[in-house]
């Protein structure tokens, strides 16, 4: 962000105090307008980077960033109280737009300007807040119902490698993402990671694994010493903390009667004399047993690993909790797999030998679970497990020219990667602003039939907003939109503006999408939020109120 | 071990232990009852003939095997005539040939090594030397070398026994195969390195028998032989389905075969002819043979009216059977001199 002086802003966050209109409007709309313009540029698939100079280390070169979301979190607070309210409150909602979609705050930013700029002239008219909103929120129910009359489904590396593209505009990026999608579906599990190289490097793993390791690296039994592979082994699932080795004997020696040669134990706590009792030699000869710790710090994360684990091997989790011990386990308590390894940080199951119906009610109950759940972090807990009961994963290492770059493309994989989900669950509409703008013909038939100027108005704002994110889109690459505009609407339904080509094409020959997730979440957030702010009267500012690092 | 195939009742009456049939390969030319290279797989190895199906040889005879092989699955190159590949599944790994099944090599697969119960191999195997190989606890593996190596993959493949696999017969385009398992059914579209269920209308019965039509790209039509529910077709890639011979195919379907508009699927009390893509059916195994159970069939001439077949049956022997009309035959082989 360009400072226009070298002098430091003067701040009047000191003296605490009641607004009221017109002073309301007009200071949030100057910090809507503040926001949206320093975010405009980003929309659409053409590179416009916004700087941003480094709080800290200021002989650093600044950030470069394209994304709305993070544009906006990076600002934390400006000088203007007034405005200050009215940019954290967009702030707020673009990060969550952010944080629920992977993408779309700019077409946010710039529908949300148009709802409010021109519900602002109407209220300043005499219109009815009120009315006008809930007009506004009706209208969001059409063009919602619009976007999902228009949605198809993507499948396919190719394009879902256009899809990519849409979004992350990064050649190499999207090829990669196209592939692992293609892959891993919408759930499948992706860790994106900082590379060593300069390239991107995929690898896709097999099986679930944990990110908990082996209690002790004798325990390994591979040549190197470092990874222990067990085959057709049993599995004790538990979050049960062992401190003597008298407590390991009932269960090895029913494990020993019943034929077992190799246990995968899971436990809470292993204490070193009971390790050292299953690695003494003559142990090790009868049954090769391979600790690891139970996954989790949080009782609920340790709960949902042994569940998992539970019906994935057919076991059954032994909990603290439910007062079970190593006393009475009997052998039909032990899951198995075909394969099991653990390394120093990891351990994985292949082939794990659960009922193959009931792991996928499990699944299917799991994906419910994330269509219903609001906790973006639940959510993301969720989506985990899911990913890991589907057998298998991608990890994308990301590499750069320098530790920047590296960030960024990290930063951007991971966006991709929430809005290709999306994408994949819910399907796409055309891209470049024409789905909204397919939505207008929902709403004039409302238009034609108002009943009074509050719905007239209502209308009239929806439809003139639909457009905007197609015209910031086309001015973006230097074109005046008008023409631009008349030349699609003259060629039929789905045709819009490629950027890149700088042509007028059939959207989805051309394989420009967008996340219909994206899209509605876009709108949903855009009309809601200027219906809500149309409708503030007062601000009561306190005194130092907090910097706002997190939405 | 040598069977000589003629019109006696006696062989197929004389069972044999450990015999049944599990599939079938022919080399490209071979004609029932008078030429051509063919392999039988059965519970205790493999037979092979060199004469249309007159005379069976054990074709593992090399092996100096201790015990019996049961091996499973079959499938022969398409360009056999030119690379002369044949590939045999049974407990561990593949059994691969390069001599036209006179020799043959073990692949085994990574330990716990698992049951291969099903083979399938690209339309395009000459050039992209793709085989895939069903197993029962592994799930899918692929190899990309002609079967020299194997690789699993089985992203999304949330039931690991795998009994059927059908591979597109465009397969150079769509990429796609179907994986039937012992509780549904699983579709890849990428070459089988991941795989999504396919939802079907009975829940999660095993599904046996597997057949895309040879027109898959146009009129996208699948069929499945459950276990316990019979046949059923889907003409959109698996989206709906709908069930086929509900009074006559409620038992098994070991095998389906698909031309067409015509469909053969077998179960153990017939051999199930439809001219008319599934709407009426007639059994065509002569009455002779009532009473037992077909495991497998070979359909080198088609499956229209007239073809001879060669069924493969449970007690282990194998017999020609014709397609008729109304009226069945049972055609006899002569071998000639």
């Amino acid at each position: 962000m360009r400072r226009t002086s070298h002098s430091k802003p003067k701040k009047d966050f000191q003296t605490p105090g009641i607004v009221f209109q017109p002073q309301v409007a007009e200071g949030m709309q100057h910090g809507f307008d503040k926001l949206v313009d320093l975010i405009r540029p980003t929309l659409g698939p053409l590179p416009h980077i916004v700087a941003i100079e480094k709080v800290i280390e200021r002989n650093q070169l600044p950030e470069l960033l394209d994304s709305g979301g993070t544009i906006a979190r990076r600002v934390i607070q400006i000088p203007n109280r007034l405005e200050d309210v009215g940019f954290m409150f967009l702030r707020q909602a673009l990060w969550r737009q952010q944080e629920r979609e992977g993408d779309g705050t700019a077409t946010t930013a710039v529908l949300f300007q148009a709802v409010f700029d021109a519900g602002r002239h109407y209220l300043v008219a005499g219109g009815n807040a009120m009315g006008l909103r809930r007009h506004l929120e009706n209208g969001l129910r059409l063009i919602t119902t619009e976007l999902e009359r228009q949605t198809t489904q993507l499948y396919g590396k190719q394009k879902l490698t256009g899809l990519a593209l849409t979004i992350c505009h990064d050649d190499e990026m999207a090829k990669m993402m196209g592939e692992i999608f293609d892959i891993i579906g919408a759930y499948g599990q992706l860790d994106v990671r900082k590379g060593s190289g300069r390239e991107l490097v995929r690898e896709y793993i097999e099986g679930m694994f944990w990110e908990c390791g082996l209690y002790s690296r004798e325990m390994a039994n591979d040549e190197h010493g470092l990874r222990a592979n067990l085959e057709n082994a049993a599995i004790l699932i538990s979050n049960l903390e062992i401190e003597s080795p008298e407590q390991l004997i009932p269960l090895l020696e029913m494990a020993v009667k019943n034929e077992i040669k190799q246990l995968l134990m899971i436990s809470q706590t292993l204490s070193d004399r009971a390790m050292g009792l299953l690695l003494a030699k003559p142990n090790r000869e009868r049954i090769f047993v391979v600790a690891v710790k139970i996954p989790g710090i949080s009782l609920d994360v340790q709960y949902d690993a042994m569940t998992d684990l539970a019906i994935l091997t057919g076991g059954r989790a032994l909990s603290n909790a439910t007062g079970a011990t190593l006393e009475n386990v009997r052998l039909e308590d032990l899951g198995r797999a075909r394969r099991v390894w653990a390394d120093k940080e990891f351990f994985g199951i292949i082939g794990g030998r659960g009922d193959a119906r009931l792991i996928r009610q499990h699944i299917a109950g799991l994906r419910q679970r994330f269509r219903n759940v609001k906790d973006t972090d639940e959510g993301k807990r969720l989506l985990e497990r899911i990913g890991k009961l589907l057998g298998g994963s991608a990890t994308l290492s990301i590499g750069g020219h320098s530790p920047i770059s590296i960030e960024a493309r990290m930063e951007l994989a991971k966006r991709t990667a929430v809005t290709m989900r999306g994408a994949m669950r819910d399907g796409v509409v055309p891209g470049g602003g024409i789905a909204l703008l397919a939505c207008r013909k929902a709403l004039h038939p409302f238009l034609k039939n108002a009943k009074d100027t509050d719905e007239l108005a209502a209308y009239s704002i929806l439809l003139q907003a639909l457009e905007v994110p197609f015209r910031t889109i086309v001015s973006n690459a230097g074109i005046v939109p008008g023409s631009i505009l008349a030349d699609a609407e003259h060629r039929g339904p789905g045709y819009g503006y490629d950027a890149v080509t700088r042509q007028v094409v059939d959207m989805q020959k051309a394989g420009l999408y967008d996340a219909v997730s994206v899209v509605k979440g876009a709108v949903h957030t855009a009309i809601a939020s200027a219906a809500l702010a149309l409708t503030t009267e007062v601000i009561v500012n306190r005194r130092n109120p907090p910097e706002m690092l997190n939405p | 071990m040598t069977n000589k195939l003629d019109s006696d009742d006696e062989l197929l009456n004389e069972e044999e232990t450990n015999a049944l049939i599990y599939a079938f390969a022919a080399a490209p030319g071979f004609q029932i009852g008078r030429a051509g290279r063919a392999f039988a797989s059965h519970k205790g190895g493999l037979k092979r003939t060199e004469d249309g199906g007159q005379s069976w040889q054990d074709a593992l005879a090399d092996f100096a095997l201790s015990e019996q092989l049961p091996v499973t699955s079959l499938v022969i190159s398409p360009v056999f005539d030119h690379d002369g590949l044949v590939f045999a599944g049974a407990p561990g790994g593949i059994l691969r040939s390069s001599l036209g099944g006179k020799s043959w090599k073990a692949v085994l697969f990574p330990p716990p090594s698992p049951l291969v119960s099903a083979l399938a191999i690209s339309p395009n195997f000459a050039s992209d030397e793709t085989v895939f190989a069903g197993t029962m606890e592994d799930g899918v593996f692929i190899s990309k070398d002609a079967g020299e190596k194997w690789a699993s993959w089985n992203f999304g493949l949330l039931d690991l026994n795998v009994l059927a696999l059908a591979i597109s017969p465009n397969y150079i385009f769509d990429e796609t195969l179907f994986a039937g398992t012992e509780t549904g059914l699983f579709r890849s579209t990428n070459g089988g390195r991941a795989w999504r269920e396919v939802e079907l209308p009975f829940g999660f019965d095993a599904v046996i028998s597997l057949a895309i039509s040879p027109n898959y790209t146009e009129d996208h039509c699948i069929y499945i032989g459950s276990e316990d529910l019979g046949l059923w077709e889907s003409a959109d890639e698996g989206e709906h389905w709908i069930q086929l011979a509900k009074n006559q195919l409620s038992d098994p379907v070991n095998a389906i075969l698909v031309s067409r508009n015509e469909l053969l699927a077998v179960n153990a009390v017939g051999l199930w002819h439809s001219a008319d893509g599934g709407t009426s059916w007639i059994n065509c195994l002569p009455k002779e043979y009532t009473g037992f159970e077909i495991s497998a069939v070979l359909a080198p001439q088609g499956i229209g009216f007239g073809a001879t077949l060669l069924a493969g049956f449970t007690n282990g022997s194998i017999k020609p059977v014709m397609i008729a009309g109304k009226k069945v035959y049972r055609q006899t082989i002569k071998k000639r001199d």
